[in-house]
């Protein structure tokens, strides 16, 4: 009984150390491992300096005075100038799945009866520890303290916009492609 | 209330406790783990590390290359690689290979002159946590969990053939399944339901199994078509012409509702498991049609077996364990026969339609060994049926995966003109001429696990149904691990009495059933 109280005191701490990450809505982004196969930009979020506005969506392209956001389907174009702060989030992290594996690990070692005093401890510890330092990835880039050009590496044209490119033929992110 | 106050109180009087956890969690939130991504010209195309899985190459109309297994080509100065070619939506234009297995395909890589590549990427996506969470629960859940890995559920069974589909290469059909040695020998037809027809139609076959195949042909069977036109082929060994097929309107099986695993060829399958007590166990599926007119009907069936044939055929090659070469050439030499045969025991699918009383009348069976290739039958039914049409299967439980059910309005039968193929590439393996070997019917193509060849093909029609008649026999080659099961009195059980050795391994079977299909799948042999 004492144990099952130490248990959750360290999920309820964890879980509450655990809400700072940052992410973007859900599908906006790829997770971490698809970022090698996943085409598209990173989620925006921009600050404007004129109207003090947050502007959000997909990120396009940079060009070197201007930057180019996928907002509810329709290309924008915001100049450089103009801009205060930007956020560029790269992909979403796995805690909420490590999460589940955690507490599912958890709820097995039950089956182990009497060995239960010996698998739910490490089961535990790597799960919280696996779950907090997944939460704590770095998966976003900030502007100004990283220039637009290094943002950009996460833009759907990281060349910069294509010539030729008609921003009205530009569609918004279908779903990754695994 | 009162919990959480017990609780409060718990831990205000352990602040030891606190402090450790507090420790821990502040440790780990200290920790970042990067994820790097690095973009590169072509200029330095020389300094990126060969060792990253993937590279995206994006050219300078907006388009983008994803490849896998790449390489930078100094002779052609060109980037090499396996993978897709997306347009400036991300829309997949063409898939060279499959970029989530990353397998080893037999197309030719793409070859991008640099020239037309703007920039190229890199990712390292970081270290995954999930290892060490996966050994201590593994761990943990490994205490009283059966190993998943089995011998008997390993890939096996026949040539598999691959073909395009349009936009990467599909498993279409495996040959002669039930032929296991020399005297079972036989021609095999499968339909080729998902292959995208052109003039210069190629096939890739492999042996990906621990066997050696004997195929002595494999030619294509054609038939010319209309839009909207599909032909179909009968258990009696008939073509059939079809103008449109109705998908059904309701289904039911044991489970209770199923139309959604059959509207549809996609490899949602309506399965179920084996009998726990006797494997040689029915189960019925009812399935509903809407019919207009008072028409010529065929009911279409896409299906193909799960591995408990499989796993009898494994089971009674280690039975014969040390013997088997004996076992093998007496049934050669007709010595022995069964008395029984065990997979006729288990039997195919029959299909049963109403007459005017109600009465359940059988229209056909279809029977065919196999569990890789999804294959596409007709059952003519008997006479014109109109309004709502219930039809009947009859299946042995656990035995059938069923992909597909239609209801196809047969317009003709039809002849196949017959095409072989008119060169043979070697992708691997060892036969010097291939094409001699499939051509002259006196001889074989042999072919040992991990060999593949490409088989071409000169079509006659730009829109025809296709058809794959192959023949042949394959041999087993025998794992250490049968040996050990050894055991004649078992063998005799299954030969002879398969209804009561049905019973026996029943238990067997179940204990491995859940995981035989992903076993299966993850074991076919492949040359590196």
């Amino acid at each position: 009984m004492k144990k099952g109280k130490l248990i959750i005191s360290i999920l309820l701490i964890v879980m509450l150390n655990c809400c700072s990450t940052i992410k973007a809505p859900i599908g906006s982004v790829p997770n971490r491992k698809a970022l090698r196969t996943d085409c598209y930009g990173g989620w925006l979020d921009l600050r404007l300096n004129s109207s003090n506005d947050t502007v959000t969506g997909e990120f396009i392209a940079a060009n070197e005075d201007s930057i180019y956001i996928m907002q509810s389907g329709k290309v924008q174009t915001y100049a450089i100038s103009n801009i205060s702060s930007a956020r560029v989030i790269t992909f979403n992290n796995s805690r909420g799945a490590y999460v589940v594996w955690t507490v599912a690990g958890s709820l097995l070692t039950i089956s182990n009866g009497g060995f239960l005093v010996f698998t739910l401890p490490p089961v535990l510890i790597s799960g919280i520890l696996t779950t907090v330092a997944e939460a704590k990835r770095i998966n976003y880039l900030d502007y100004p303290s990283n220039s637009f050009k290094e943002l950009s590496k996460y833009a759907r044209f990281p060349q910069g916009m294509p010539e030729g490119i008609k921003t009205s033929d530009l569609k918004q992110r279908l779903k990754p492609i695994y | 209330m009162v919990r959480i106050r017990c609780y409060i109180t718990y831990i205000q009087k352990r602040p030891g406790y606190i402090i450790i956890v507090f420790i821990l969690s502040f440790l780990v939130s200290c920790a970042t783990i990067p994820v790097r991504r690095e973009t590169k010209k072509v200029s330095e195309i020389a300094t990126i590390d060969p060792s990253f899985k993937y590279i995206k190459a994006h050219m300078q109309d907006g388009s983008v290359y994803i490849l896998y297994d790449w390489h930078f080509d100094t002779t052609a100065i060109s980037l090499n690689g396996y993978g897709s070619f997306l347009d400036i939506n991300r829309n997949i234009i063409s898939s060279h290979g499959n970029l989530k297995s990353r397998a080893k395909t037999y197309v030719e890589p793409y070859k991008i002159d640099i020239s037309d590549i703007s920039l190229l990427e890199t990712n390292d996506p970081g270290p995954s946590l999930a290892g060490g969470l996966t050994v201590v629960t593994g761990v943990t859940a490994g205490i009283g969990v059966y190993c998943l890995i089995n011998p008997k559920a390993c890939f096996g069974s026949c040539p598999t053939f691959y073909a395009s589909n349009g936009d990467t290469l599909e498993i279409q059909a495996e040959g002669f399944s039930s032929s296991i040695s020399p005297s079972l020998e036989k021609n095999d037809i499968d339909m080729l339901y998902t292959a995208r027809v052109k003039n210069d139609f190629e096939l890739v076959v492999t042996n990906e199994a621990l066997e050696t195949h004997s195929i002595r042909y494999a030619n294509l069977l054609v038939f010319e078509k209309q839009s909207g036109e599909r032909v179909f082929y009968s258990p009696e060994g008939i073509f059939y012409k079809t103008e449109g097929i109705l998908p059904p309107t309701g289904c039911q099986n044991n489970n209770g509702e199923c139309l959604a695993n059959v509207v549809n060829a996609d490899r949602i399958e309506l399965f179920s498991l084996a009998d726990p007590n006797n494997l040689d166990s029915k189960e019925e599926i009812i399935v509903t049609f809407e019919v207009e007119n008072d028409e010529n009907v065929g009911l279409l069936v896409g299906k193909r077996q799960t591995l408990l044939t499989t796993f009898l055929m494994y089971q009674g090659l280690a039975y014969m364990g040390k013997s088997t070469t004996y076992w093998m050439a007496e049934f050669e030499r007709n010595k022995i026969a069964p008395k029984e045969n065990i997979f006729e025991l288990l039997g195919g699918i029959e299909v049963f339609s109403k007459d005017t009383c109600g009465n359940w009348i059988l229209e056909g069976e279809i029977n065919e060994t196999g569990p890789i290739a999804t294959d596409f039958n007709i059952i003519p039914l008997a006479n014109n049926l109109h309004g709502k049409v219930e039809l009947k299967l009859r299946l042995n439980k656990g035995l059938w995966r069923i992909d597909y059910l239609g209801l196809a309005t047969i317009s003709e039968k039809v002849a196949p003109i017959l095409i072989q193929p008119y060169q043979v590439e070697t992708i691997t393996g060892t036969e010097i001429y291939p094409l001699n070997n499939l051509i002259d019917t006196n001889k074989y193509l042999i072919t040992y696990p991990g060999d593949s060849y490409r088989i071409k093909y000169r079509l006659p029609f730009e829109n025809a149904e296709l058809f794959l008649d192959s023949k042949g026999f394959y041999l087993e080659w025998i794992r250490d691990e049968w040996v050990t099961e050894q055991n004649f009195r078992k063998l005799n059980l299954m030969f002879n009495h398969p209804s009561r050795y049905l019973k026996l391994c029943a238990p067997d079977f179940k204990k491995i059933e859940p995981h035989m299909e992903e076993t299966f799948w993850n074991s076919r042999y492949e040359k590196r």
